[in-house]
């Protein structure tokens, strides 16, 4: 049934349009400044329209900085990362959710309080266990913070705890383990939350540069972004070349993004008690 | 019987040599020899520091030193964090203003009975320099490079107002009728940019002969002369001769300058690079005299880390480092200004469209503040004070009466 | 058959914490640990490399007697509403006209999506020339309304506004990713039985997708207000240390970072982030309590 283009659909069109304009437009911003040179980025006003189709921004940015190895660091700590984490969250957030044992409420309040403080205040800590176990400088150091995810056992309990009970008590009649009921009919299910939050960690880790900077020194074991902060000075920053930089460390994050979200598209969506 | 142990000593010393050789970078503290790290903060600067390593370890092969870059921005935690976890670099760049705290926490290791030793000449550093990596009456870092800063002028602008340009003649009244005359209000054009930066505003300070606090401590804020020097600071904010600190907030100081929409700005020898790019005609003159000739002068050194394995390799290496042959090395990298008297020639040279020389000429009147111990404490409240007086939000005498109270305290409190 | 029952939920009562087990060590070592030493150094003096004395309540009562921390609570108070407020409603209904099937769907997800894979130095870098009052396209676009812009980066009064903005648009395809995955799992016959019955896309919206995406929207909500109660990249990267309008947008967490890695005054800092801590902590009580009253779990 063609959906009639009412004018109210027209409206709905354009706001969406209007709206999108403003998300994307710091993007345009940075892909018109990646063109340009150095002088013609600190002309003041700027101009409005792009004012070079210059890509040795790129190629600078590509040929100063190690970019392949930052983007393999990058690949090999978010993916460890996600994998592990979400699979933990659905475990403890189905667990929290669907399992009565004595205190589980507690235990959901110790996992949801290291949210709840500044993250600077683990990277000493944490440092400190690295240089203990001896792996400062290495990519496992980059991989192990993000292990487990506070955020993402509460996402993964929210959307277990409206999973109709019904659908774990005809396994349980079955005489079905809690193990087989989670990875059997539980996980199936959750497709939609854990690929939202397979997303959110890797934009997480991909983000934080902190501390791979603390605890990583060499330029060949940085991920993206920390590798991207080297551009900058300390008085001066080559901006061009930062778009530059930043733009091409977004793009995997991008494709990932656009294959993730077909799953949306072709709905997940599960049909009720099956 | 003498030759046989010799022999002996021969194979038993070769036995350790290999022993240690073998264990890397365990190798007892007294060798010199053995795997050096270099940490920076500045990736510009890399090849630059590469290039004078190699030199290093081409005349010392026993020693291999690796360089590496931590931004600026994260490098003060990350060090700290090192420190805390006791894995500092064996030797990294070290600024004056976080020489005490390292030096308080027993974190650097002395030079002073190495220089002496070596018989190393510090006169051939600017004296400034040599006391900022000083405490106590020791050595905590030897010098690297050291940045200025001069009045850099957009020459089209003078040319298009009939004002000549400044020279080393000029002083503080040439600064302001010359604002006052390149000032355009119809066509959003400033004189100068008074901008809320320590290059400004402390260069008025200390050719006003007056700093921060003294050298023991006591806070010189509500003396007469700091009063002259903010307020003259102020008044071409005032008069309308710069954009207003808010203004500045949206379009950075840099931006006004590079865009060509003020004549003149109080920046560093670390510009070149930038304002020249900018399509801008610009050039830079030494900063007017005030009662003295002044310019802040900031300097920062190799320092070598307590508990590096290395001392002996690492003390080689940092006298190498800011010794004459890779400070000349350094001056070819138009990068900084090496503190070796007399290897600043390739830098200059480097920059022949502008007078960089008078940034290296300035260098024997450069000025810093006093690093007290309490420096890190009371630094953000000075700049918060500096700026509220600058953005017009508080009178430039109560709001220095008040300031030198807070600062007074912070600094009381520190000492105790 | 009692001892039957006990049996079995003493079994499935070992693999719930089986389950939990993974996540609960890690926590307590990585973070639960480091926070345990934190409130401990917030008893102290601990300052640089000094050693650390216990001053008891020492940092606290600093804390309250000081000025700074308190607009700077206004501030960070102030922020968390406004862009959880707004920033919520608008991904809510981004989620919302998303889900539907349209034209070009993929596409505005995908651009919606895309200030969340932007680096905070790329972002501060284009917004505050976005911003510029001079030259800035918000400004510019304002003109053609009539309205003469404001100094959004250097007046005191839309410096904070400023950073909610920036803030809110940053947010955005975040949650409207969170809460998009959270409408998958309602089943579309729901809408169809709905529609026959003549239900209106508004009845549908109150009656079936709030209800269904009631958790998920809970965990929004709930995690929007803690990491907004944080705020600190956003504000540091947009506005330099030399702004003077800055005190009229520094949060807690700002202070909380001067202190600790500029001043070098750790116990103070910490004491302020176990301050913060204990706030978000009850306030995250409340809402738990409080979605008994409007989440719907099971249905």
């Amino acid at each position: 049934m063609k959906k009639k283009l009412t004018p109210s659909r027209v409206v709905f069109y354009i706001v969406l349009i209007v709206g999108a304009f403003i998300m994307v437009m710091p993007f345009y911003w940075g892909i018109k400044t990646s063109m340009e040179t150095l002088p013609q980025s600190l002309q003041v006003p700027p101009k409005l329209g792009i004012t070079s189709f210059n890509f040795d921004n790129y190629k600078a940015v590509w040929e100063n900085l190690p970019f392949a190895t930052f983007f393999w660091n990058t690949i090999v700590m978010v993916v460890i990362r996600v994998v592990v984490s979400t699979v933990l969250s659905a475990m403890a957030g189905y667990a929290i959710a669907r399992i009565k044992f004595p205190g589980v409420n507690l235990i959901f309040i110790i996992i949801l309080i290291p949210m709840m403080i500044p993250g600077q205040i683990y990277t000493l800590p944490q440092y400190l266990m690295m240089s203990k176990l001896g792996i400062l400088n290495t990519i496992t150091a980059l991989v192990i913070p993000g292990l487990a995810s506070t955020f993402g056992t509460f996402l993964m309990r929210q959307f277990f705890m409206s999973v109709p009970v019904e659908l774990e008590e005809a396994g349980r009649l079955d005489g079905a383990s809690p193990w087989k009921i989670f990875t059997k009919i539980m996980l199936p299910l959750a497709k939609a939350p854990m690929v939202s939050l397979a997303i959110f960690t890797g934009l997480g880790s991909w983000k934080d540069l902190m501390w791979p900077l603390v605890v990583n020194s060499d330029a060949d074991k940085l991920p993206l972004s920390a590798g991207l902060a080297l551009l900058q000075g300390q008085y001066t920053t080559n901006f061009p070349q930062l778009m530059a930089g930043s733009l091409l460390s977004t793009i995997p994050m991008i494709i990932l993004y656009i294959i993730f979200q077909k799953q949306f598209i072709e709905g997940i969506a599960t049909s009720g008690g099956k | 019987m003498l030759k046989k142990k010799s022999l002996l000593g021969a194979v038993v010393s070769a036995a350790l040599l290999f022993g240690m050789g073998a264990c890397g970078n365990s190798s007892s503290g007294s060798s010199s020899s053995g795997e050096l790290t270099m940490t920076i903060w500045d990736e510009a600067q890399k090849k630059g520091m590469e290039e004078m390593t190699q030199a290093f370890m081409k005349e010392n092969p026993n020693v291999k030193v690796k360089v590496t870059v931590t931004p600026f921005d994260q490098y003060f935690t990350k060090l700290e964090t090192q420190a805390r976890g006791n894995n500092m670099s064996d030797v990294f760049w070290m600024p004056p203003e976080y020489l005490p705290k390292y030096v308080n926490g027993d974190k650097l290791l002395d030079m002073s009975e190495d220089i002496k030793k070596d018989s190393v000449d510090m006169g051939k550093y600017p004296k400034s320099v040599v006391e900022a990596l000083s405490k106590n009456g020791k050595v905590w870092a030897m010098p690297k490079d050291y940045s200025t800063v001069g009045l850099w002028y957009n020459k089209t602008l003078f040319d298009k107002a009939g004002v000549s340009y400044p020279d080393d003649s000029w002083g503080w009244k040439d600064l302001a009728s010359a604002a006052e005359k390149l000032t355009n209000k119809a066509a959003g054009q400033y004189g100068i940019v008074a901008d809320n930066d320590s290059n400004f505003y402390s260069s008025l300070m200390y050719q006003n002969n007056v700093k921060v606090t003294d050298a023991n401590g006591k806070s010189e804020i509500d003396t007469p002369a700091m009063h002259e020097a903010l307020n003259f600071a102020n008044s071409f904010l005032k008069k309308g001769y710069s954009p207003s600190i808010s203004d500045q907030a949206s379009t950075t100081p840099d931006q006004y300058f590079e865009s060509g929409k003020a004549a003149m700005i109080y920046s560093g020898s670390w510009m070149p690079s930038e304002y020249t790019a900018s399509g801008q005609k610009v050039d830079v003159a030494p900063l007017p005299k005030g009662k003295i000739r002044a310019t802040p002068m900031a300097g920062l050194g190799y320092a070598i880390a307590k508990n590096t394995k290395n001392a002996d390799a690492a003390w080689k290496y940092v006298k190498f480092m800011s010794g004459k042959t890779a400070n000349e090395i350094q001056a070819k990298t138009k990068t900084a200004i090496p503190a070796y008297e007399g290897t600043q020639d390739a830098i200059i040279k480097a920059w022949p469209d502008i007078n960089f020389k008078s940034f290296v000429d300035s260098s024997d009147y450069g000025t810093a503040p006093y690093y007290i111990d309490a420096w890190e404490k009371f630094k953000t409240v000075w700049g918060d004070g500096v700026g509220d007086i600058l953005a017009g939000k508080t009178p430039v005498d109560t709001g220095l009466a008040s300031l030198n109270k807070q600062v007074q305290s912070i600094i009381d409190e520190y000492q105790k | 058959m009692h001892s039957k029952r006990m049996k079995r939920l003493d079994s499935r009562a070992a693999w719930g914490y089986v389950f939990v087990l993974p996540t609960l060590l890690f926590v307590l070592i990585m973070n639960i640990w480091p926070i345990i030493n934190s409130v401990y150094i917030s008893f102290t003096d601990a300052s640089g490399f000094s050693t650390p004395h216990w001053i008891g309540f020492g940092n606290y009562v600093k804390i309250f007697h000081s000025s700074l921390i308190g607009s700077a609570s206004i501030n960070t108070v102030i922020y968390a509403v406004v862009s959880v407020v707004v920033g919520t409603f608008l991904s809510l209904i981004l989620a919302v006209a998303l889900n539907e099937k349209m034209k070009g769907r993929a596409v505005f997800r995908t651009l919606y999506f895309l200030p969340v894979v932007s680096t905070p130095a790329a972002i501060a870098m284009v917004w505050r020339w976005l911003l510029n009052k001079d030259f800035g396209l918000v400004n510019y676009v304002l003109s053609f309304f009539g309205i003469k812009g404001p100094n959004w980066m250097g007046d005191p009064h839309w410096v904070l506004t400023a950073v909610i903005i920036v803030g809110i648009w940053s947010g955005i395809g975040y949650n409207m990713i969170i809460l998009l995955g959270g409408m998958q799992d309602i089943p579309s016959e729901y809408y169809e039985a709905a529609q026959l019955d003549g239900a209106g896309k508004t009845r549908q919206f109150f009656n079936i997708t709030m209800p269904l995406l009631s958790p998920t929207l809970f965990f929004v909500l709930v995690t929007s207000v803690i990491g907004s109660l944080q705020v600190f990249d956003l504000i540091f990267v947009m506005l330099d240390k030399s702004n003077p309008a800055i005190s009229s947008a520094r949060s807690i967490v700002y202070i909380f970072y001067d202190e600790t890695f500029a001043k070098g005054n750790q116990g103070y800092g910490a004491a302020i982030a176990v301050v913060l801590l204990l706030v978000i902590l009850v306030l995250t009580m409340i809402m738990m309590k409080l979605q008994k009253k409007w989440v719907t779990y099971d249905k």
